[in-house]
């Protein structure tokens, strides 16, 4: 039997960040890009305009039960249509049987110490890992809310989906999960698609905005916006 | 008064004026049939070409006759053109832009000398509806006539050169309130619902807000909360409080052409599409002025005085020189002395209504030494390519030809309404009174406003449009009675308008300008039996035209109510429907952007040279080269394939086994851990829907897999047999959390065995066996299956893994030999086994039993969802079945083609493929009963001939499964 060392975990568009000429960090696997080229300039264009930041890795799981406050904990369960931030997760309600349960990216086998619920038990529930099946997107900046305009029929001004809501929808005829998750006061996203239409979920949020409206940014640009720029 | 004066090679302009929309300092050159024309910044191509001395701006649709400026506001057909390779822009609204290239459109060789007006004196030959009665008779006549008319059909060309176009893009938005029309009413109302907090989105087809102010000079004074001022001073003033007014989005120069339920109304803006969902509409779209019907009322020189107006005042351009006012209201007074004061001289003003005008406007025009031909009408216009005098008809029925360059046409203007008739609910009414169809009926969240209910006088205009504002806001409105008051007045002081439809039976005397139908087609059409006015739109085409009924619908319904000697009310209306305005199909299109899905190892197919298909929404390696190749390969050898795109549900909880046992045919709750079965699902009638493979994984958990296309219905379908069971089963689609790669062939073993801790020994791990582990580290399903008919494994697991996995995979399988195959590959190796493919051998009233698959249905099984339909076609019997063939010559059928005897169709071929093991054509197809036996011959139809083949009933490759199962 060949065994190998690290094994590479790969988003969708990792070719296409590679074309980008991104410069990648490895977490638990994942090649994550921690930017493309400045990250200044990242942070100027995604503060004047709007950017997107493939974030496919993070955690993601479906908790379903017909009793979510006994398995999760009603500390853990928000009102439906929005989320609850409980340390590294967030516990997005997505319908009264339902919440996605997201965070940073583990080990293969790390994902349920980070969410901490039993797979199985009573009452019934079904605990389902989905985060190799997910594409994560990240749109930030002044015009975040257009771009996620573009795509979807769903209400996204401030009043129907203020920082904390989530909802699905289609955006750009695809099926999604949307979280409203704010970066420094400003409007953020975080768009959950199938990982199969990662590509092309991709493509349409850069032309969304017209040329050059929507630049690519990392994770050290993320970091750098979440702390204030 | 203003002179007109010539400059800089932009044509003759009037003096600079403050309120003009365009900016004398900054000249913009652009093309116009090969010829440079320079223009104002602001100018629209149609009052640029209109400077210039340029008369003739299009060609009519059916009788190509010179058509000129006519509205200048985007409403008529008269002015489109070709800009940039877009056919059908209306020049009038279309800004200038430096390079832009404009050609005039419908003409052959040009619009000034065009072959295609000799159209225009056959007209004997077309008549209305003449496709359904000219030219049929002798039978050959419609044939060599017909390609001709397909010809000259339709208005401009599509650049088909031109890929893909301009880009359009699609947007949605939200409001609390939209405010369609951004003229006094709707400026107001959006303030007053932008001042109680709300949203608003106001949306105007102009580039400027302010309607029909913009070109309005007539001094205002008196009205309470709107101040004093010109026209075009309250309209400046509107715009700056509708900028400085928080909540007020504006969007200019849009068209709002589609109304659908829920307040959906659908935008567009250049080359952006909107669809804007609003809690509250105000329609607020004003009213437009229309023709009047006389002999020749279409030829160049023949406008709207509104259109004069607008050419006059944006654009410092006067359309003439010498004009005579044609009116039936006291409103064409006021346009008369606009347009006297704008510097063109009236030759008279005719007033259709008998009796002397004796308002103050009235008495202006006189002193201002205007005639005034009371209860006059127009005859007829003449002038070859440009009017040059017009025949009017004095009360005495005496004539008078009267000398012009120009007949401004005031008549009372029409609602807009064309949109607000989309939305469902809505009902208008003709107001005998208003003489005009006016709203009676609106759903709860829609409001009207200003001159579409029918009022045009700006004092009730300004207060509609502060009541719906308030409306919309849920603001009492105290002004309300006075309000009714006004309106009240203004019905009470309204003359009846003359008839402004002839009746008559002039050939050209149009009631529709886009689609060139007189008031005589419609007496013909109307004699011929076409009495209703939805039926008589058909067949006349009226209404159907580029300007959606905008400068016709009113006409139409007047002459077809004289010619059918009853009311305008009872004549009725025909159907508002979406687009309000034209659209081009690229901007309902929007972007170019396709969902596609990509496996997870797109990359690694691209690599290697794939030849990649769509199949459904994935994109698939078809073949890497040679599919005969690649399928001896794994007969050979080993290969492997990417079949990450099959569907796979996540099935869990106590009662994952009974619902299984439900949905599909065979049993599951008795499936041991480890084991696979095939399942087959089908619909209540017992016809197949799909298959796939059910693993149970644990206890209470199964993997199942479904075909490529069905996962998203069979996830559906099982919860919606799970819904209100009380079950304890939770279904999850887990279709894009793993990859999937079949490895396949003799060598498979061999092959995966170097990277796996797991004993794939026959002995151990069997045919139909489940087990996880881990291969080159990637933690694995292995499914052991083969649909390929060869030993092999299918491994599903975490799809970021895939790209590393698959080049384990090519490393470790070197030495073997190994091959990665496509789609068609597949199909070959399957079809050589006898595996279906459901849709493509089995349609939609394909059961198990007459596919041969009875071995998969147990009617052993208390009930499960199609047992009653099988349990009553066993009793029936089938008809036909399906069956293996192989040719007996060399040829290969292609799927679909038909199974003959004696001449005619009894069956078809699903599958055909050429066999890399027989080297002979075979496949699979539906034959009658009788010959659905070993070794029976059978004919297929290949081209014009049939081709011997001979049944078999058994697969034609390893018919024992002994190699699948080794």
């Amino acid at each position: 039997m060949t065994t190998t060392g690290t094994i590479a975990r790969l988003s969708p568009l990792h070719s296409i960040q590679v074309g980008l000429g991104a410069v990648f960090t490895e977490v638990y696997g994942w090649q994550m890009v921690e930017r493309y080229g400045g990250v200044e300039h990242e942070i100027q264009v995604v503060g004047g305009s709007a950017g997107v930041c493939d974030m496919t890795g993070r955690t993601a799981v479906r908790v379903k039960s017909l009793d979510l406050d006994t398995v999760l904990g009603s500390a853990r369960v928000p009102a439906i249509g929005s989320i609850v931030r409980d340390g590294d997760l967030v516990n997005a309600r997505l319908t009264a049987e339902e919440v996605l349960v997201v965070g940073p990216p583990t080990a293969i086998d790390g994902w349920q110490a980070l969410v901490g619920i039993e797979t199985d038990g009573e009452p019934s529930r079904q605990v389902t890992n989905v985060t190799s099946g997910m594409t994560v997107l990240r749109i930030a900046g002044l015009r975040a809310r257009d771009v996620i305009a573009s795509l979807t029929s769903l209400d996204v001004r401030d009043r129907s989906m203020p920082d904390g809501a989530c909802a699905q929808s289609g955006f750009a005829e695809v099926h999604g999960t949307l979280l409203r998750m704010d970066i420094a006061g400003a409007a953020a996203f975080e768009l959950y698609v199938a990982r199969e239409f990662g590509v092309y979920v991709w493509e349409v949020v850069l032309e969304s905005l017209g040329h050059d409206g929507v630049v690519p940014f990392g994770n050290e640009a993320l970091r750098r916006l979440e702390r204030g720029g | 008064m203003g002179s007109l004066m010539a400059n800089n090679g932009t044509g003759e302009r009037l003096p600079r004026s403050k309120h003009e929309l365009i900016d004398r300092d900054s000249v913009i050159d652009f093309e116009f049939e090969g010829r440079q024309i320079s223009a104002y910044k602001g100018d629209t191509v149609g009052s640029a070409v209109t400077a210039v001395g340029i008369d003739i701006l299009s060609r009519s649709f059916k009788y190509h006759r010179p058509r000129g400026m006519l509205c200048a506001a985007g409403n008529c057909p008269n002015c489109l053109m070709t800009v940039d390779g877009i056919p059908n822009v209306r020049s009038c609204t279309m800004q200038v832009q430096p390079g832009m290239k404009v050609k005039r459109q419908n003409a052959w060789p040009s619009v000034d000398h065009d072959y295609g007006s000799l159209l225009d004196r056959m007209d004997r030959l077309l008549p209305v509806g003449f496709y359904y009665k000219a030219f049929h008779k002798p039978k050959f006549l419609w044939d060599l006539i017909r390609p001709i008319v397909r010809r000259i059909a339709g208005l401009g060309r599509i650049d088909i050169l031109n890929d893909g176009g301009p880009g359009y893009s699609h947007r949605n938005m939200q409001a609390d309130v939209a405010v369609i029309g951004g003229g006094l009413a709707g400026m107001v109302a959006a303030i007053e619902a932008a001042d109680a907090g709300l949203d608003v989105v106001l949306i105007d087809d102009q580039q400027v807000l302010g309607g029909h102010l913009l070109s309005d000079t007539t001094r205002y004074s008196g009205i309470d909360g709107l101040g004093d001022g010109t026209g075009q001073e309250i309209a400046e003033s509107l715009r700056e409080r509708v900028q400085v007014q928080k909540g007020i989005q504006v969007l200019s120069g849009a068209s709002a052409f589609g109304y659908y339920q829920d307040n959906l109304v659908a935008i567009r803006q250049g080359f952006e599409s909107m669809q804007l969902r609003a809690g509250r509409v105000v329609m607020a779209t004003g009213a437009f002025e229309v023709p009047f019907q006389f002999e020749n009322n279409d030829r160049p020189g023949v406008m709207l005085a509104s259109g004069v107006l607008r050419m006059a005042r944006l654009f410092g351009v006067l359309p003439g020189k010498r004009a005579v006012i044609v009116t039936d209201n006291a409103a064409g007074y006021s346009s008369a002395l606009n347009l006297f004061d704008a510097g063109i001289e009236i030759e008279a003003l005719l007033d259709l209504r008998s009796g002397v005008d004796t308002s103050d406007v009235g008495d202006a025009v006189r002193k201002a030494g205007i005639e005034v031909l009371a209860g006059y009408r127009v005859v007829s216009a003449s002038g070859t390519k440009r009017v040059s005098r017009v025949k009017v008809i004095a009360p005495d029925s005496s004539i008078r030809v009267l000398k012009c360059d120009l007949i401004c046409m005031a008549g009372v203007p029409q609602p807009a309404n064309g949109l607000l008739l989309q939305q469902p609910g809505v009902s208008v009414e003709f107001d005998e009174q208003l003489r005009e169809s006016v709203p009676t009926q609106l759903p709860d969240n829609v409001f009207t406003a200003g001159d579409i209910n029918g009022y045009h006088e700006l004092g009730i205009v300004f207060g509609q449009g502060v009541a719906a504002g308030r409306q919309v806001a849920g603001v009492s409105d105290d002004d309300s009675s006075q309000l009714r008051a006004l309106e009240s007045e203004y019905r009470s002081g309204l003359r009846l308008p003359g008839d402004s439809v002839s009746g008559g039976n002039a050939k050209k005397e149009f009631v529709c300008l886009c689609e060139d139908v007189s008031t005589k087609d419609i007496g013909v059409a109307i004699r011929e039996g076409f009495g209703d006015i939805q039926t008589l739109k058909r067949y006349t085409t009226s209404t159907m035209g580029p300007c959606q009924g905008k400068m016709c619908h009113k006409a139409f319904v007047e002459a077809t109510a004289i010619h059918m000697g009853g009311s305008i009310s009872a004549t009725g209306a025909t159907t508002a429907r979406p687009p309000a305005q034209g659209v081009p199909l690229g901007a309902l299109a929007g972007p170019g952007h396709m969902p596609l899905k990509r496996t997870p190892l797109d990359e690694n197919h691209r690599s290697a040279g794939a030849e990649m298909v769509e199949l459904g929404p994935w994109l698939r390696a078809h073949n890497y080269g040679s599919p005969q190749d690649e399928a001896l390969t794994v007969r050979e050898r080993v290969g492997i394939i990417d079949v990450s795109t099959l569907g796979k549900l996540d099935v869990r909880g106590a009662d994952a086994g009974k619902l299984l046992d439900k949905v599909y045919t065979h049993r599951f709750s008795n499936l041991r851990e480890g084991r696979i079965r095939y399942g087959l699902l089908c619909g209540e009638n017992g016809a197949i829907m799909d298959d796939g493979t059910v693993t149970r994984l644990s206890e209470d958990h199964y993997f199942v897999s479904t075909t490529t296309g069905n996962v998203d219905a069979i996830e559906d379908w099982f919860n919606w047999w799970l819904a209100g069971t009380g079950m304890d089963v939770f279904v999850t689609n887990v279709t894009s959390s793993y990859g999937a790669i079949n490895v396949a062939g003799p060598r498979a073993r061999e092959a995966l065995s170097k990277l796996t801790d797991v004993d794939l020994s026959s002995d151990v791990f069997g045919y139909m066996r489940s087990v996880s582990g881990s291969v080159a580290g990637v933690p694995c399903i292995f499914l052991r299956i083969g649909f390929v008919g060869e030993v092999g494994w299918e491994l599903h697991f975490p799809s970021e893994y895939a790209q590393h996995l698959w080049k384990a995979l090519m490393e470790a399988g070197a030495e073997y030999g190994i091959g990665p195959f496509g789609l068609e590959a597949q199909r070959i190796l399957r079809l050589e086994k006898g595996h279906i493919i459901v849709s493509q051998d089995t349609d939609a009233v394909t059961d198990p039993l007459d596919a041969g698959m009875r071995w998969a249905v147990r009617f052993d099984k208390p009930d499960f969802i199609g047992r009653a339909g099988l349990a009553a076609n066993r009793e029936r019997g089938s008809e036909s079945k399906l069956v293996g063939f192989v040719m007996r010559g060399d040829l290969v059928p292609e799927d679909g083609q038909p199974i003959v005897e004696n001449g005619g169709p009894i069956g078809r071929v699903t599958s055909s493929r050429l066999s890399p093991t027989l080297k002979k054509g075979f496949g699979l197809g539906w034959v009658p009963e009788k010959l659905a036996e070993e070794g029976a011959e059978i004919l297929i139809r290949i081209g014009d001939k049939d081709w011997p083949a001979i049944v078999a009933t058994e697969p034609i490759y390893d018919p024992e499964g002994e190699r699948l199962r080794s």
